[in-house]
């Protein structure tokens, strides 16, 4: 919250040993009601030009959603908390995408995928058939690599997704906003929700690209 | 069954430079590191040192309990023209809503000068049942009206202008001789320290104990 204390004089706390037992505490009385906001307060005097003749008091509404503002909240929350399980989801796979290759292996398919498109430039197909070891190494690092492209295209957002669920995290600021909920919790959660939902194939990417370095290091 | 500790409000007296903000941070998070008590201060003079604490509002102190994570709030008045109305609709609130808050009132000496204003007296009357300690900046005794000296359970005094022969009489007469003592040991400490350099040496004075803290 603020830095440390640096004074070098500075001899602490004066109360010393007096902090040392608990403090007797008290229930605190219930807070006052939240008085409405300018714009609510408007709201509520507004009473409809007829409801004398039905001799009814009309009731404060609580505020209430439209059906794309639920459907978008509910996919923002969908996508932040698939998002946390479908990122370690990710790394359970590149971990064991990159078990499967031995030591070296993928580097020697890299090599291979080289001389191979090298090869076919000059009209050579299937260099690799008559070698077991070498068809195999083939097959698997065709796998790892396969199986890597697959995560990435899994947690690609197009572009109209992406507008909605920004147009939801604003509606949700807005409305908290209003009725004066907001704090530095809320920004902070939105902020996780747009990076987990904004960034999240940019996250994905980053994990596949450290894998492919990591087997082709090794 | 163990004993609790009943709070306290706290007279912290020094002229300028004497270390009484930095020894309140202390203070502050001591409280809330052992105590697990949310620290408020009414800052009057915009003090940089409280620039990162969170900033509320007066109708935010009711609700302190909402808030998450480490619990240090700033309140500081943004009206000039009606500066003590909000001061005072500030200590109506902590003594109606607040509860087992510790209360720091930083640069407070004009409000605890002379006649006091009854919002205050009742804030300092009813701090052991609202289980709040507060702890009032200010510069020196003889700036203060005798309510302040009399109510508060602790001094704690650094180098002030206060002459320690003759003390003023506001001051209860059975403490007097513990603040002139402490005056004196403070003076003798900081006859040591240099030219420009600021003067830090403190005692605490616990007055219904009659005893000054070593």
């Amino acid at each position: 919250m603020f830095p440390p204390l640096t004074n070098p004089f500075s001899t602490g706390s004066p109360l010393p040993g007096l902090l040392g037992q608990a403090p007797r505490t008290v229930q605190p009385p219930e807070p006052p009601p939240v008085e409405p906001t300018e714009s609510e307060a408007v709201q509520q005097s507004q009473t409809p030009l007829l409801s004398g003749l039905w001799g009814s008091q009309p009731q404060a509404e609580p505020e209430r959603l439209t059906a794309d503002e639920i459907r978008a909240r509910a996919e923002v929350q969908a996508r932040t908390y698939g998002a946390l399980i479908l990122l370690l989801n990710a790394v359970i796979e590149c971990v064991k995408a990159s078990m499967t290759l031995k030591k070296g292996e993928y580097a020697m398919y890299l090599d291979l995928k080289i001389e191979l498109n090298n090869a076919a430039k000059q009209g050579i197909i299937n260099i690799y058939e008559s070698d077991p070891q070498v068809k195999d190494i083939w097959e698997k690092g065709q796998r790892f690599d396969e199986t890597l492209e697959a995560l990435e295209d899994d947690t690609e957002l197009d572009e109209a997704e992406g507008k909605l669920l920004f147009k939801a995290i604003k509606a949700d600021l807005e409305r908290k906003n209003r009725r004066n909920e907001l704090n530095d919790d809320s920004v902070a959660g939105t902020v996780l929700k747009l990076i987990l939902t904004r960034q999240m194939s940019s996250m994905f990417e980053l994990i596949t690209l450290f894998t492919r370095k990591r087997a082709a290091r090794s | 069954m163990e004993e609790l500790r009943e709070s306290f409000s706290v007279l912290h007296i020094g002229a300028k430079k004497t270390g009484k903000t930095t020894a309140s941070l202390a203070m502050m998070v001591d409280f809330w590191e052992h105590q697990r008590k949310p620290c408020v201060v009414l800052d009057l003079s915009n003090h940089p040192s409280f620039d990162r604490f969170r900033r509320i509002e007066i109708e935010d102190l009711p609700r302190l309990d909402q808030y998450t994570g480490r619990k240090y709030f700033v309140y500081r008045p943004t009206d000039p023209m009606n500066l003590q109305n909000e001061i005072l609709y500030f200590c109506q609130t902590l003594t109606q809503y607040v509860r087992n808050t510790v209360v720091v009132f930083e640069d407070f000496t004009i409000y605890l000068s002379g006649n006091v204003h009854p919002s205050i007296k009742n804030m300092i009357l009813g701090s052991r049942n609202a289980c709040n300690d507060y702890i009032f900046n200010v510069h020196s005794f003889s700036d203060l009206g005798p309510f302040a000296l009399k109510h508060c359970e602790i001094y704690i005094v650094r180098h002030t202008i206060d002459n320690p022969e003759s003390l003023t009489t506001n001051i209860p007469y059975a403490v007097r001789p513990f603040v002139a003592q402490a005056i004196r040991e403070i003076n003798r400490e900081n006859r040591t320290v240099k030219e420009g350099k600021p003067r830090l040496a403190f005692r605490t004075i616990l007055k219904d104990e009659g005893r000054i803290l070593k």
